[in-house]
């Protein structure tokens, strides 16, 4: 009887198991408006995305949004229309540039009929640099074996005492010199009769690349503690790849005053950016920007649409004046210089070390 | 017992007072905030609200007052309805006038009553415009007028006449088709919005200019090759080939005066491909033929009629470009020799003298003209305008030539300030260049046949008479055309 007993009640938790279909709901599209104009030269661009439902997987693709009708406006009226240059990517004319004391706004008639316009944005005058100095430095990494290092760039400049000021620091196209050993150079391991035998080559050891990262770094800041002061600022960390610092690099460091608000979108995307994982990290937040669907203003629009004063320096960053103990082992190139993927040897026409 | 149950009830009592509390009803009347002024142009202002609670709220309606005063007496209402949740709202009006101050407030209807935000002050901008492009045309042609702040009862008028309004875009560019001409060719343009207006700096000019066919040439020959020049009211034609076949060794002369061709008596041997200018004509090649070439080096100086001829030249030319400015005669470029040579005769003193080369290579067929003691050149591989400055030597680029090239060979002649170019082989384009601004205004084309080559051009009175040699292909004689540049 008792085995019996036990029998069915080894058969109790025996039971059919239902697969569970979790439909998650498609996340929404938002759209996404990246780009700034400044006081400098156009054309500056603005970039029109539509986001995609991002879970385990990216399940779809950031696609460009096409045929908008894009333009600026300035608080006098005056509109200048973009020109789609490439799929999502609008232009303004070469010759349009921000005037400081105007505000702007950026509309967006989009193809399927919504409007979309941004809040105005106060051109402030931005104070000029003074000047622009460097260092080497080596940040710690998770492996003890391996610092990362290279040169810290630090903008000089005193702050206007009569107004509350908000800086945004970005970094322009950088252009190095790329150092490349042809007289290193050898055949092939399949070559028929001479395998990784010495070829050297004439030509060409020195090359020029300019080098547009596609993640920039950006840092920004507010005169509330030195309002009125000659300071500095960290703005930005370039880091040494072997190949950057082998001889001359040439950085471009842009100071821009942006609006409060604008300050406030940037400060709340670089906490988010520095979020990692531990108890004391800011909690996730859902960032709005200054972009409105004219027809649901309470329609998430993500990114921010920024007018700024600028004002840009350029340093000449020396092998020789580096900390040589900070310094990467330089990587080698045993070949010519010009097979680095958009190395010339045409000196830039603005390149002046001296 | 009745004590102890009078305690116990007193207990209970105090019990049910001490853990009992009234409850007040919280106000949750929402907040609202005027919050931006998101747009304003010359009539329109597009502000932006928010209702702060923390529930929904049924409001019967909300939106904005704006009113030109700050009692918001005689308010327009803008009025979007019914309401359920807090947050944004935008609102909009184009009811506005130009350059006046206005005071906007977010309002909603709770509960029977209105709730008003904040008041902010707006300022309406002015209209203005700019440019319009293109700037001539025919009537009917589509044209866009840039500005800012238009009005959407905005007009544009070309003279007196106003234009078919087709789009008004971001209040900052008008679309306009431009009525038939009437009276005038060049008119000016003007812009009105809410009364205001704004005229143009610069005219339209209507697609004008009329030909007319004068006469045929009175002998049988269809010249290629030769030489035109004109003194005066007094216009010569003549060397060259007819047709090819045949070398010719006359010169006529025509004068619009007596609409009657003579023949000149030249009395030197036949040239063709030769350089001529108002007096001088030289060079060439003596034998029919293309190259190599049998160069001439004859040179001719032609005075009231009267034919000298001068000490050979020092060189040889074929289909080069000769123009006069001062003292000077130049001969610049063609077929033999170097194509960028160019060469200085002065006329005082007979002598000659290399001077700077042309920046491009240079023939015949190269269209130019002379104004104001400059030599215009169009360069056949890139469009470009490029002037000879003769006193400094200097050769530059002035302008981009927008109409067609043709077969080349095309003619450029100067009228007052204003030149006609164009007429190039296989073409019926003549464009006007104004000298004062460098702007092109297109004619009206040709209206003879295309297959004909300009044989001489000269210009007297305000007209431009054409001599046209028909292509060896057909029969029909030279034509002698006038062409009327205002004519309509």
């Amino acid at each position: 009887m008792l085995r019996r007993l036990v029998f069915l009640l080894l058969l109790l938790p025996l039971a059919c198991i239902d697969p569970y279909n979790v439909n998650a709901p498609d996340g929404e599209r938002y759209l996404t408006v990246e780009g700034y104009i400044t006081t400098d030269p156009g054309p500056h661009s603005i970039k029109l995305t539509r986001t995609d439902t991002y879970g385990s997987a990216f399940e779809g693709l950031i696609r460009p949004v096409v045929q908008a009708t894009v333009a600026v406006r300035d608080s006098e009226g005056l509109v200048s229309f973009l020109t789609e240059t490439s799929q999502g990517v609008y232009e303004t004319p070469a010759n349009f540039r921000a005037k400081v004391g105007m505000s702007y706004t950026l509309q967006i008639d989009l193809s399927n009929g919504q409007s979309y316009s941004s809040l105005p944005e106060l051109v402030k005058a931005v104070p000029k640099m003074d000047s622009v100095s460097y260092r080497s430095v080596s940040v710690a990494t998770d492996s003890r074996l391996l610092d990362r290092s290279g040169v810290q760039l630090t903008a000089h400049f005193k702050d206007p005492g009569d107004e509350s000021n908000f800086y945004y620091w970005r970094t322009g196209p950088a252009t190095f010199v790329v150092v490349a050993n042809p007289e290193l150079f050898t055949l092939s391991p399949n070559h028929p009769t001479n395998p990784r035998g010495a070829a050297p080559k004439d030509c060409c050891a020195i090359c020029y690349y300019q080098e547009q990262r596609r993640v920039q770094n950006f840092a920004i800041g507010t005169d509330v503690d030195f309002n009125g002061l000659s300071t500095r600022k960290q703005v930005t960390f370039i880091e040494d790849d072997g190949l950057r610092f082998k001889d001359t690099y040439r950085a471009e460091v842009q100071q821009m005053a942006i609006s409060d608000n604008a300050y406030r979108f940037l400060k709340l995307i670089e906490q988010q950016l520095s979020i990692t994982g531990s108890v004391f990290d800011q909690p996730p937040a859902n960032i709005r920007g200054n972009m409105i669907n004219l027809a649901d203003p309470d329609e998430v629009v993500l990114g921010y649409f920024i007018a700024a004063d600028i004002d840009t320096k350029q340093i000449y960053i020396k092998r020789t004046n580096l900390d040589q103990k900070l310094l990467q082992t330089p990587s080698i190139i045993p070949d010519d210089c010009r097979i680095f993927p958009g190395a010339d040897t045409a000196i830039p026409s603005d390149w002046n070390p001296n | 017992m009745k004590i102890g149950n009078i305690g116990f009830f007193a207990l209970f009592m105090s019990v049910i007072c001490i853990f009992s509390s009234c409850e007040e009803d919280i106000d949750v009347s929402p907040s609202l905030v005027t919050e931006d002024i998101l747009y304003v142009s010359g009539e329109r202002v597009r502000l932006l609200a928010r209702i702060i609670t923390t529930e929904n709220i049924n409001a019967s309606d909300h939106g904005f007052y704006i009113a030109d005063n700050e009692a918001f007496s005689n308010p327009i209402i803008v009025s979007l309805g019914e309401r359920e949740r807090p947050g944004r709202f935008i609102g909009e009006t184009g009811e506005l006038n130009i350059e006046k101050t206005y005071y906007g407030k977010s309002f909603i209807a709770l509960n029977g009553s209105l709730q008003f935000g904040n008041t902010i002050a707006l300022q309406t901008l002015s209209p203005e415009a700019f440019q319009f492009s293109p700037n001539n045309g025919t009537g009917g042609l589509i044209v866009n007028v840039f500005g800012k702040n238009f009005t959407a009862d905005s007009k544009v008028f070309f003279g007196d006449v106003p234009a078919e309004i087709l789009d008004i875009s971001f209040e900052s560019r008008i679309t306009v088709r431009v009525p038939p001409i009437a009276g005038r060719a060049v008119v000016a343009v003007k812009v009105v919005s809410q009364g205001k207006e704004m005229p143009m700096i610069t005219p339209f000019e209507y697609t004008v200019g009329k030909y007319t066919k004068l006469s045929n040439f009175p002998e049988a020959l269809r010249l290629l090759d030769n030489i035109y020049f004109q003194q005066g009211n007094q216009f010569f034609v003549g060397l060259g080939s007819d047709r090819g076949l045949n070398l010719n060794q006359n010169i006529w002369k025509y004068s619009p005066m007596t609409a009657a061709w003579e023949n000149t008596g030249f009395p030197g041997r036949p040239l063709m491909m030769s350089f001529s200018s108002g007096q001088f004509f030289g060079g060439g090649s003596y034998v029919l033929g293309r190259a190599p070439y049998l160069a001439a080096r004859d040179f001719w100086q032609v005075t009231d009629g009267v034919y000298k001829k001068l000490p050979d030249l020092p060189f040889d030319r074929i289909n080069s470009v000769a123009f006069e400015i001062g003292d000077y005669l130049y001969v610049v470029g063609g077929d033999v020799g170097f194509p960028f040579e160019a060469h200085r005769y002065q006329k005082s003193t007979g002598l000659w003298a290399r001077i700077q080369n042309a920046p491009f290579s240079i023939n015949s067929s190269i269209i130019n003209f002379n104004f104001q003691n400059k030599q215009y050149f169009i360069n056949p591989e890139n469009r470009e305008l490029v002037a000879f400055d003769a006193l400094s030597g200097f050769w530059g680029v002035v302008g981009t030539y927008p109409g067609e090239f043709g077969a080349g060979a095309g003619f450029g002649l100067a009228i007052g300030d204003r030149v006609y170019v164009g007429m190039t082989n296989r073409s019926l384009e003549l464009w006007e260049l104004n000298m004062t601004n460098l702007n092109w205004v297109k004619k009206n084309n040709f209206s003879g046949s295309p297959i004909a080559r300009n044989a001489g051009v000269f210009a007297d009175n305000g007209l431009i008479y054409i001599l046209r040699s028909p292509e060896i292909q057909l029969s029909t004689p030279m034509e002698l055309w006038s062409f009327d540049p205002n004519g309509f």
